[in-house]
């Protein structure tokens, strides 16, 4: 029996793996900047499981059976308003509009910035927003493209994480805001007794005339 | 984990048990002598061959008791079943998209959301079969990325019949007979099976089975007749149908639906043998692939859904092989190939066709006992798309009776999908619309035209980007291509044990995924599809065998394997990526350890062994453990990778056992086994594995005329 080579066998084939595994890379490049003139930190809000349901349509002929109405928001309120009031963004089902263009006569614009919400410090430059268009809403429709994903699998809305919403108010000021989750009570798991529609998001309202979102 | 204890001691009683009653014998092995010719379509010894082949021979795969493909192959190392469509089998980390499955060297097609559906082929009639991994695309053409999977049905050597009748579990019945027949110059094999099952309900509580009752028939047949010693003709052809029958709720409506599924195929060969160095044949492959399913509301007996979907393919290639003092072995092949697909997911009622001829040629050359290269080639010329031009280069060398090191590179590509290329779909429901690329132009232009494209504040309508490069590019989408290396060992330290290894890499390119063209006015958008996502596949496979005695063999595998996507790695280090805390809701910047790559694939995944051959009262046995890692199944946190713990199943063991013992000189065999032993199923609030029914008990007769 030649031991030393059923030994030699087994090195070669852990170095090999050991080789194999070993070149896995990580870096990590974060950048901290600190601002001299540090601004306020913005009181945190946060709303829960506010219910926006979308139109009830049926699904084999499309067409809509019972019409559901825009839910107005307003970041100055801190809630939802009246549609004749001052409001910034509205939801139904997932879209959600902009006070402008298209979409209402106010002077609201919106613009979805990848980062954290911590992350976002100031607001983009003013040409940054967008008004609704017929073509386009600020916070564009649809999974992948503007604060959610659709799972073909599962029928799941999943907010899109690294995605906030800055919104340049109808009073000229701005928020940001991160939506958290589509349904109810925001399970972790979101299984077929998930109810949709219920967002639950967290949002800094800048009251002063600043840019500052911090 | 009691699982786990408790299958270790019984191996342990089992080695004890065998190992006692033992007496030690000197051993004859190996399979020195075992030929194989998927690999380089000559055949060749498995032992100096210069790429991966893993060789499965019929009493290996009859020794495991099961009844399908999927099984047998579930238990290969580095061969994983993915349930994606049907059962399709991974090689190497791709999936069964990348994986050419052929039957005597001929592809099998109909494939469903690029799933070959390994559960439409039932073991019986096989003769041996060969996996080779590693891309095969300059013998095999498209979908030869990840490897081949060469099924060799039997030829008949002698006059022979034998039946099979087995019983298992959820009232599974199979029954199998094979009749060969041979007098002087004719030879004809015929097999038969049926396979019928109750399948299984792992949702007693919900309306509807898991898996349905279904049944299947397949008829194969291998007819030969020898015009001379140098003359010989063969016809091979296949007949297989599937029925099932399930009921699903629809807004609270029952709806009964009845599924078909059929295939088929001929291959009339003729081989000649010019001179003791000069060989040729010329064959002709027609197959046709057809499902189609229909569903009725159960209440009003009123039509809900009906779809059918027919494919054929049919081949002419002629080989030629010429061998110069045993030394050179130069192949050439020429071929042609026509495909059509007729769905009822097109618009109109057409039947698309696609034409490709194909050339190949492979130099072997057997430098010295020791060493041996092959460099090879294949072009496809293809009606849709450009031409392609697959090389590889392999090579072996034997540094010792018992240790030999072999490695390869080759290039493979997958053609794109008639959908791909021709699709024209508008989903009533919901109302968007799918152009495959070459229809994009004319699709769009005519949606123009009926008003139902968006107009944007200019007045154009409103069509994006991919639109432009689509039409700029004539409608042509580029094939998925990869390239691929291998390098592996054979390696025998001490007598009666062997270990053999593997290193690959895979890096694909050109994927193919939808991406949106232009808006319609009912704010739906026009999909159609562009070549974008980059990803790679790496790791080892190692099995290590060992033969005790005579009677009593170990084998051991595993693999690792890494598989990502090199877009999003590249997106994760410029910080672009994002995950979310699912506790707290909070979003943060990915890191690439939170990475876990591609779905479906497990880092870790590995098997155990142990056969007796008749061992006690002439009983033979074997109990197999199948280790599956934990692997990521769906993106849970809106990312759109796997990178979060709940994404991930637990990783799993698997134990079967087959026990069996001849009565009356061989003439009947009775066997009994199980697979999944201990009852596994793996249920969370997450995810179901819905492949996994728990334990099943068989047994079964086997009849020898």
């Amino acid at each position: 029996m030649k031991k030393n080579n059923l030994f030699l066998s087994f090195l070669f084939i852990a170095l090999l793996s050991f080789s194999f595994v070993s070149c896995s890379d990580d870096d990590d490049n974060s950048t901290q900047t600190i601002d001299p003139t540090e601004p306020v930190e913005l009181e945190l809000k946060n709303i829960t499981n506010l219910h926006m349901p979308n139109d009830v349509i049926d699904y084999v002929t499309g067409d809509i059976i019972q019409a559901n109405p825009f839910n107005y928001f307003s970041f100055a309120e801190g809630g939802l308003v009246d549609e004749s009031e001052s409001w910034d963004i509205a939801f139904k089902g997932t879209t959600i509009i902009t006070n402008s263009g298209v979409s209402g006569n106010g002077s609201a614009m919106s613009v979805v910035v990848d980062g954290t919400f911590d992350d976002i410090k100031t607001a983009p430059e003013d040409s940054e927003f967008r008004e609704d268009t017929d073509t386009e809403l600020a916070i564009k429709k649809g999974g992948g493209n503007g604060w959610y994903n659709y799972d073909n699998q599962y029928h799941t809305i999943t907010p899109i994480p690294g995605k906030v919403i800055v919104v340049k108010t109808d009073n000229g000021k701005y928020a940001k805001m991160e939506i958290l989750s589509y349904y109810k009570d925001s399970p972790t798991t979101i299984d077929q007794t998930a109810e949709s529609a219920h967002y639950t998001f967290k949002y800094k309202y800048q009251t002063e005339d600043s840019k500052s979102l911090k | 984990m009691k699982h786990t204890i408790g299958t270790l001691f019984f191996v342990f009683a089992f080695i004890q048990t065998i190992s006692a009653q033992q007496t030690q014998k000197k051993d004859t092995i190996n399979d020195l002598d075992e030929v194989v010719i998927t690999a380089t379509k000559t055949k060749r010894q498995l032992s100096n061959i210069s790429v991966p082949v893993t060789l499965l021979k019929a009493k290996d795969i009859e020794s495991l008791g099961v009844t399908n493909l999927k099984d047998v192959l579930q238990e290969v190392t580095g061969l994983d079943i993915v349930y994606d469509h049907g059962a399709g089998v991974q090689v190497q980390g791709l999936n069964s998209d990348y994986i050419l499955i052929l039957v005597d060297g001929n592809p099998l097609v109909g494939r469903v959301s690029g799933t070959f559906d390994l559960s439409r082929i039932n073991v019986g009639d096989i003769e041996q079969i060969e996996i080779v991994k590693g891309p095969s695309s300059s013998l095999y053409g498209s979908e030869a990325l990840g490897g081949v999977i060469n099924i060799i049905t039997k030829k008949a050597d002698r006059t022979s019949a034998s039946i099979i009748g087995r019983y298992a579990t959820n009232n599974t019945i199979t029954g199998n007979a094979e009749l060969d027949f041979v007098k002087d110059k004719f030879k004809l094999n015929l097999g038969i099976n049926h396979y019928q099952t109750d399948g299984y309900d792992l949702f007693p509580e919900t309306f509807g089975e898991t898996v349905s009752p279904f049944n299947n028939q397949t008829f194969l047949t291998n007819i030969g007749y020898d015009f001379t010693k140098k003359i010989k003709f063969t016809v091979g052809g296949r007949y297989f149908q599937e029925k099932q029958d399930y009921d699903y709720l629809n807004n609270d409506l029952i709806i009964n639906s009845e599924g078909n599924i059929k295939d088929f195929f001929i291959v009339p060969k003729i081989d000649i043998e010019i001179s003791d160095d000069l060989e040729t044949n010329l064959r002709w492959y027609y197959t046709k692939y057809k499902t189609d399913s229909e569903s009725i509301f159960e209440a009003s007996n009123e039509t809900y859904d009906a779809s059918f979907f027919n494919e054929t393919f049919q081949q002419l290639e002629s080989k030629t092989t010429y061998k110069i003092k045993n030394a050179h072995t130069i192949t050439l092949g020429l071929g042609y190939i026509r495909e059509t697909v007729n769905t009822s997911r097109l618009a109109e009622d057409i039947t698309f066709k696609a034409n490709n001829l194909f050339t190949y040629a492979q130099y072997l050359w057997d430098i010295n006992k020791k060493a041996n290269i092959t460099i090879g080639a294949r072009i496809d010329k293809h009606d849709a798309f450009t031409t392609q031009f697959n090389p590889k280069f392999s090579g072996f060398y034997r540094f010792s009776d018992n240790f030999s090191i072999n490695a390869s590179i080759g290039t493979g590509f997958k053609k794109p999908t008639f959908q791909q290329l021709y699709l024209n779909f508008s989903n009533a429901s919901v109302g968007y619309t799918v152009f495959g690329t070459t229809y994009v132009v004319e699709g769009v232009e005519k949606l123009i035209q009926e008003n139902q494209i968006k107009l944007g504040e200019n007045g154009e309508p409103v069509l994006y980007d991919d639109y432009y490069k689509i039409k700029d590019n004539d409608g042509k989408i580029d094939p998925e291509t990869s390239v691929g290396i291998n390098f592996g060992f054979n390696y025998s330290p001490i007598k009666n044990v062997f270990i053999k290894g593997n290193l690959f890499r895979n890096d694909l390119d050109n994927l193919i995924e939808s991406t949106a063209i232009a808006l319609k006015t009912n704010n739906q958008f026009v999909y159609s599809y562009k070549n974008v996502r980059r990803v790679y596949t790496q790791g080892i496979t190692v099995d290590v065998s060992y033969h005790l005695n005579e009677k009593l063999k170990f084998s051991a595998g595993y693999q690792y394997l890494d598989a990502k996507d090199k877009d999003v790695v590249q997106e994760i280090k410029d910080g672009k990526r994002y995950g979310r805390n699912p506790k707290t809701g909070e979003s943060f910047k990915l890191k690439l350890s939170d990475y876990g790559g591609l779905f479906n694939r497990s880092k870790h995944t590995a098997n155990f062994k142990i056969s007796a051959t008749n061992f006690w009262k002439k009983i033979s046995g074997n109990l197999r453990i199948i280790y599956k890692g934990k692997y990521g199944f769906a993106d849970l946190n809106g990312s759109g990778i796997l990178d979060s713990d709940n994404e991930y199943t637990e990783g799993y063991t698997l134990v079967n056992t087959n026990f069996s013992r001849p009565f009356f000189e061989n003439k009947l065999i009775l066997s009994i086994g199980a697979e999944n032993l201990f009852d596994y199923t793996y249920k969370t609030d997450e995810y179901t594995i819905t492949s996994l029914p728990g334990r099943i008990l068989y047994t079964s007769l086997k009849l020898n005329l």
